[in-house]
């Protein structure tokens, strides 16, 4: 698909991987809706173990990349709600005249032993990394239907191989590897291509204000600061040796914006981690 | 990796996959050394099943590359020899004073029955398809090691699954996918990435001298492009066949993509959707 001129939503664009892909398609010339949060990070059903992206957040992002002579609108959404997704997609049909990309990059995550992990927070990550992939491409689908629409998800390494004190994320992204599979199988026939991109470790608040910690807390690699840990990660575990950078992820989902004749795979961007 | 004035080897470049592989880095501005079996087509021990590239076919290639202003050298190889990898890595370096991509796309296939498939068969095709990447890996790892080089090896969805009738080339190129793995992970240190493209359904000659009039029996009374073209609208989910360009778009991003390694990535049409 051509890039340049048409339309696409990038959920969790506030920050992180969705900011650098929101960036990307803006640079290529797409109309590009980025979707967060926002506001609906203070409602009490949003809270969570680290800071969300913040309303002031999504907005900066928007308008840095209309500074730049990019076309952007900032959108909230709640991707675990269904009003929500259908409110997204009718205000970017609205704005655009259409919808041809969907990127479902919205994600949380919550590690620590399976034995105690609250029933509270595998509900909340299965509704935003899994249930919100479902609801929002069901909303954006008879948009998708007129053109020949791509859907890209940001899954995870994590979708691939397990994880110690990770089974919540894991399981989520797995799920988000075979609703991939699924919705590529169905929608082809409607010219729709479903791919999935596999970030291994990006400098993320993700990583920074979660992940690292809860690897400080494991003391699994006698660390004390969040940086020493993640390059300490790095260091072990990426046979590349070295992070990923949210625009190594968002060139991933640019190749395939573009590649006709791709559909159903998932592609990891992780300098080999799943390997090591 | 910016690919402007980078040196690249791509092995059966006279045609099909690889001749557009080859015209692909060429129109990115890459040295390109196009190899084939050129005149050793007609060597002993060379001889096929049907007609591998004529001798002329791979001069042609180079002399219509450098018409419209590529940078292309053709040099012969047979990749099953040790001495004659050698000789084209040396070549190349002698020619363009380095190498950094190694294109592995050389292949061929018989089918049959495993009960009576000739063990000479089966030995051709492991000595072109797996040792043969093998080989001219070797060759060329002192030379990428300098400047950290990327090899991309075209595998295909035959290595993900089995087919009957197919037991020796889905063996090979699954040899293929666990080569492009363990290099993966050994190289990382070196800074060389390795990874594989999984071509599903292209018409080359590969499929229009043999597979065609072996396969598709089930389509009487069409030309060997309207069976092959009936073939893939009955059984890809996109409804359509690859085209050699698009396995050249896949080696170009992977080429680029500078976190990217170990990966088998599917340009398939969504006929391998599920296969890791």
């Amino acid at each position: 698909m051509e890039i340049n001129g048409s339309a696409v939503i990038v959920t969790g664009a506030a920050r992180g991987i969705g900011r650098g892909i929101a960036e990307a398609y803006a640079q290529a010339g797409a109309k590009v809706i980025a979707a967060d949060l926002g506001s609906l990070a203070s409602r009490l059903e949003a809270d969570w173990h680290y800071s969300l992206a913040a309303r002031d957040e999504l907005e900066r992002t928007a308008s840095e990349i209309r500074g730049r002579g990019g076309i952007c609108t900032a959108i909230e959404v709640d991707v675990s709600e269904r009003a929500s997704c259908q409110n997204l997609v009718a205000k970017s049909v609205e704005a655009y005249g259409g919808l041809d990309i969907l990127v479902n990059n919205a994600g949380i995550i919550q590690t620590g032993p399976i034995v105690d992990f609250a029933e509270a927070d595998w509900e909340r990550i299965f509704a935003v990394n899994v249930k919100g992939i479902f609801l929002l491409s069901q909303a954006a689908l008879p948009h998708l239907v007129a053109n020949g629409g791509v859907i890209i998800n940001i899954a995870s390494v994590a979708g691939k191989r397990g994880f110690a004190h990770m089974g919540a994320y894991c399981a989520s992204k797995f799920a988000a590897i075979g609703l991939t599979q699924s919705m590529a199988a169905e929608l082809a026939q409607f010219s729709i291509r479903v791919n999935a991109v596999c970030p291994g470790n990006v400098d993320t608040s993700m990583w920074f204000d979660h992940l690292s910690k809860s690897a400080m807390r494991q003391r699994q690699y006698g660390t004390n600061t969040v940086d020493d840990t993640f390059t300490a990660v790095i260091r072990d575990s990426v046979p590349l040796g070295r992070e990923q950078a949210p625009a190594d992820i968002a060139e991933a989902a640019l190749y395939l914006t573009r590649a006709e004749n791709v559909t159903g795979v998932s592609l990891s961007v992780s300098g080999g981690f799943e390997m090591s | 990796m910016e690919l402007q004035g980078k040196t690249v080897i791509v092995t059966g470049a006279a045609r099909g996959i690889g001749r557009a592989i080859a015209e692909a880095f060429a129109s990115e501005g890459a040295n390109v050394l196009a190899a084939d079996l050129g005149s050793l087509v007609s060597a002993p021990g060379t001889d096929w099943h049907y007609s591998l590239s004529a001798e002329t076919e791979l001069s042609r290639t180079a002399g219509e590359i450098r018409e419209w202003g590529g940078i292309c050298t053709a040099i012969e190889v047979d990749v099953s020899d040790r001495a004659s990898c050698q000789n084209l890595v040396a070549k190349t370096v002698e020619a363009y004073g380095g190498l950094d991509i190694l294109v592995n796309n050389a292949g061929l296939i018989k089918l049959g029955s495993i009960a009576e498939f000739a063990e000479s068969d089966w030995e051709r095709i492991f000595a072109v398809n797996a040792k043969g990447v093998f080989l001219m890996a070797q060759a060329a790892i002192p030379h990428l090691e300098e400047k950290g080089g990327v090899i991309i090896n075209i595998a295909s969805n035959a290595g993900k699954k089995g087919s009957p009738f197919n037991s020796a080339y889905c063996a090979s190129k699954s040899a293929v996918i666990g080569l492009t793995q363990s290099l993966a992970a050994e190289l990382a240190q070196s800074s060389i990435r390795v990874n594989a493209i999984c071509p599903g359904n292209v018409f080359t000659p590969m499929q229009f001298d043999y597979l065609v009039k072996h396969r598709l029996q089930q389509y009487p009374g069409q030309s060997y492009a309207e069976a092959f073209d009936a073939f893939v609208e009955d059984t890809v989910p996109l409804g359509r066949k690859q085209a050699p360009k698009e396995i050249a778009d896949a080696a170009l991003y992977l080429a680029r993509a500078n976190s990217v390694t170990g990966v088998s990535l599917s340009v398939d049409g969504g006929s391998g959707i599920g296969l890791s």
